[in-house]
C-alpha cells in the first residue's frame, strides 16, 4: 500500500475549507482517519489491471450469461 | 390466534372466512402500540389508515373478492418508504422527523392494490446507515432491540422491520438493503429476510442511499412468505428505470440442488455461528450436493465500498451542505458525510469499471450452482449499548456482502440455530442474478426440515 499521508492532508484541507466552521477539532481528527481509510480503499482498486476500453458499468443491470 | 401465523396461513384464514381483516388489523395495531416502545421498533402507527383499509377489504371478502394472497394482511414498512396522507417519513433521522411526501412509494402502492394493510412505519438506522454509524444507538427513535434479548441489537439498518416481525407485531415487513441492511436484522432477530436481485423491486419513493446498490425486500417468518410478498412488490415500474421488464412469479420447486460453500467462509466467525452452520450443512446434504468453491482474488470490498461512498455522498449532498448532519443521533454520523465527499471521481469511476469484472466473476463462480451458502453474519446480535469494534474498511473481508450487493445478487437468509445465550444465528442462500425462485426454494426446503423459524421470543408470545 502506498503512503497516502500527503493525499490525506490535501483532501483534509479541502474538508476544512468547505466545512471547517461546523466541525470540532475532535471531529476533524476523525474525518482525517476516514479520508485515509477511503484513500486506502481506493488504492486497492489499482490491484486489478484495466484496459482503455473497460467502460464504467453506468447503465447497471445484474449480469447473466445467455443459456 | 393470529400472532406468529405465516402470511400463507393468515391468507388461507381470510379466504375461508375464519379470519377477519378488521380483527386481524386490530390485533396487530394493539401489539404495535404495546410492544413497539419496548423494542424501539416503531416510528409511526397508521391506525386510521389501516382500519379504513381493513373495513373496505373485509367488505370485499364478504362479496367474494380476494385481491391476492396478501388480502387483509397487515404489514409494516421501513420508514424510508414515502407515504402520502400526512404520514411522516423520517428516514430514521431527527432533522427529518416531520418530513412528508405527497405520494406513496411504489412498494406501498403495490401492497395497497394487493390488499395488504399498512399498520406502521418502522424504525431504521438514520439515513439507512449512510452517515457511517458505529453503534446501535443511531436512530432518533433510539436503539432497536432484538426481541430475543432487550440488551442486544436488532441489526440494521432495517431494524424495526426485523424486530417487529420477530416480536409478532406485524406478519411481514419491508426493509431495504444497500449492503447488509435486510440480512443483518434477519440474522439478529431470527427471521427470514430476502434481498432481491437489483431492479426486481421498484425503488420509486424509497430514500436513496446508493442508486445502484439499493434493493427493497421482505422480512417474514418464513422463506415461503418472502416469496409471496416478493411476487406482489416486484415488477416493472416506469418510475424506476432500473426495474426488470419481466414480471416475476413465485414458483417454489423441490429437487436435488447443487450448492456451493466458499472456501474458508467460516474464518473469523464466532463459535455458535460456526457450529450452527455446520449443523445446517448436514441438513442440506439430505437434499443437495454440496461442493467447495474459491472466489478469485479481487478487491470486492473496495469496489462496492467506493461505489457506495461516491453515490451516498451525492445522494445526501443537499442534506450535507445544509449542515443537517449535526442534528443526527450518533456522534459519528454528525461528521460522517465529509470524508465521503472527498471521494475522487477517478476512483469512483474505476470502481464502476471494475464492477463489470466483478459481475462476471460472480457469474463464472456461481454459474454451475443453484446457490452459494454462508453464515448470514459472523456473530450473534451485538450488545445494544456498546460501539461496534473498530476496523479498517479496506482490510475488512466480506465477499458475500460486497459481491452480493455490488453485483446485485439475490440472497435469502433464514434462522439456523441459537447461541447458548439464546440469540439467533442465520444462514444465507445467495444465487445468480434473477434466481430468487431457487434461493427461496432451497431455504423453504431447509425450513421444512428444521424448526428454528417456529421458535419465537417468549416475552412476546401471547
Amino acid at each position: 500500500m502506498t503512503d497516502s499521508g500527503e493525499e490525506t492532508r490535501i483532501l483534509l484541507e479541502l474538508v476544512k475549507k468547505r466545512y471547517g466552521d461546523r466541525l470540532t477539532e475532535e471531529q476533524i481528527e476523525a474525518v482525517e482517519k476516514q479520508v485515509k481509510n477511503n484513500l486506502d480503499t481506493a488504492e486497492k482498486l489499482r490491484s486489478v489491471e484495466l484496459e482503455n476500453a473497460d467502460e464504467p458499468y453506468n447503465v447497471f443491470e445484474p449480469y447473466r450469461r445467455e443459456e | 390466534m393470529a400472532v406468529y401465523k405465516t402470511v400463507r396461513e393468515l391468507s388461507e384464514g381470510i379466504k375461508t372466512g375464519s379470519t377477519s381483516p378488521v380483527e386481524l388489523t386490530e390485533i396487530f395495531l394493539d401489539r404495535l402500540e404495546t410492544h413497539g416502545p419496548t423494542l424501539n421498533s416503531v416510528v409511526t402507527i397508521t391506525r386510521d389508515r389501516a382500519i379504513k383499509q381493513a373495513k373496505t377489504l373485509e367488505k370485499e371478502v364478504k362479496e367474494g373478492e380476494i385481491r391476492s394472497p396478501l388480502h387483509g394482511i397487515p404489514w409494516g414498512g421501513k420508514d424510508l418508504l414515502a407515504t402520502a396522507g400526512g404520514i411522516p417519513t423520517s428516514w430514521g433521522a431527527y432533522p427529518l422527523r416531520d418530513q412528508q411526501f405527497a405520494y406513496d412509494a411504489a412498494v406501498v402502492s403495490r401492497l395497497d392494490e394487493a390488499g395488504a394493510i399498512l399498520g406502521a412505519k418502522l424504525a431504521m438506522i438514520e439515513l439507512a446507515g449512510g452517515m457511517g454509524y458505529r453503534q446501535p444507538n443511531a436512530s432518533f427513535t433510539g436503539p432497536c432491540a432484538t426481541p430475543w434479548s432487550l440488551k442486544h441489537w436488532s441489526g440494521g439498518s432495517s431494524s424495526g422491520s426485523g424486530s417487529s416481525v420477530s416480536a409478532g407485531l406485524v406478519p411481514f415487513a419491508i426493509g431495504s438493503e444497500t449492503w447488509g441492511s435486510i440480512l443483518s436484522p434477519a440474522n439478529n432477530c431470527g427471521v427470514s429476510g430476502l434481498r432481491p436481485t437489483y431492479g426486481r423491486v421498484s425503488r420509486f419513493g424509497a430514500m436513496a442511499l446508493s442508486w445502484t446498490l439499493d434493493k427493497l425486500g421482505p422480512l417474514c417468518l418464513t422463506a415461503d412468505d418472502c416469496g409471496l410478498v416478493l411476487e406482489t412488490i416486484s415488477g416493472y415500474d416506469p418510475n424506476d428505470p432500473s426495474t426488470d421488464n419481466e414480471d416475476w412469479t413465485y414458483k417454489p420447486e423441490e429437487k436435488n440442488w447443487k450448492i456451493a460453500i466458499p472456501k474458508d467462509i467460516l474464518g473469523g466467525k464466532k463459535e455458535p455461528v460456526v457450529e450452527n452452520f455446520n449443523e445446517s450443512v448436514k441438513v442440506l446434504e439430505k437434499f443437495a450436493t454440496i461442493e467447495e468453491i474459491d472466489f478469485p482474488e479481487f478487491p470486492y470490498e473496495s469496489v462496492t465500498r467506493t461505489i457506495l461512498n461516491g453515490e451516498a455522498a451525492a445522494a445526501f449532498d443537499e442534506f450535507t451542505e445544509k449542515g443537517l448532519a449535526a442534528e443526527l443521533t450518533a456522534p459519528e454520523c454528525r461528521y460522517g458525510p465529509y470524508a465521503r465527499s472527498m471521494t475522487l471521481a477517478k476512483d469512483f469511476l474505476r470502481a464502476l469499471r471494475l464492477r463489470k469484472q466483478m459481475c462476471r466473476i460472480a457469474e463464472d463462480v456461481l454459474g454451475d450452482y443453484d446457490a452459494v451458502i454462508a453464515p448470514t453474519s459472523g456473530s450473534t446480535a451485538h450488545p445494544i449499548d456498546e460501539p461496534f469494534p473498530v476496523r479498517r474498511p479496506w482490510a475488512f473481508r466480506d465477499i458475500m456482502g460486497a459481491l452480493g450487493n455490488g453485483a446485485g445478487l439475490p440472497s435469502q437468509s433464514v434462522p439456523n440455530g441459537f447461541s447458548k445465550e439464546g440469540l439467533p444465528t442465520g444462514m444465507q442462500f445467495m444465487g445468480r442474478a434473477y434466481d430468487e425462485n431457487k434461493v427461496i426454494s432451497i431455504a423453504k426446503m431447509y425450513q421444512e426440515k428444521t424448526s428454528w423459524h417456529l421458535r419465537h421470543p417468549e416475552m412476546f408470545i401471547p
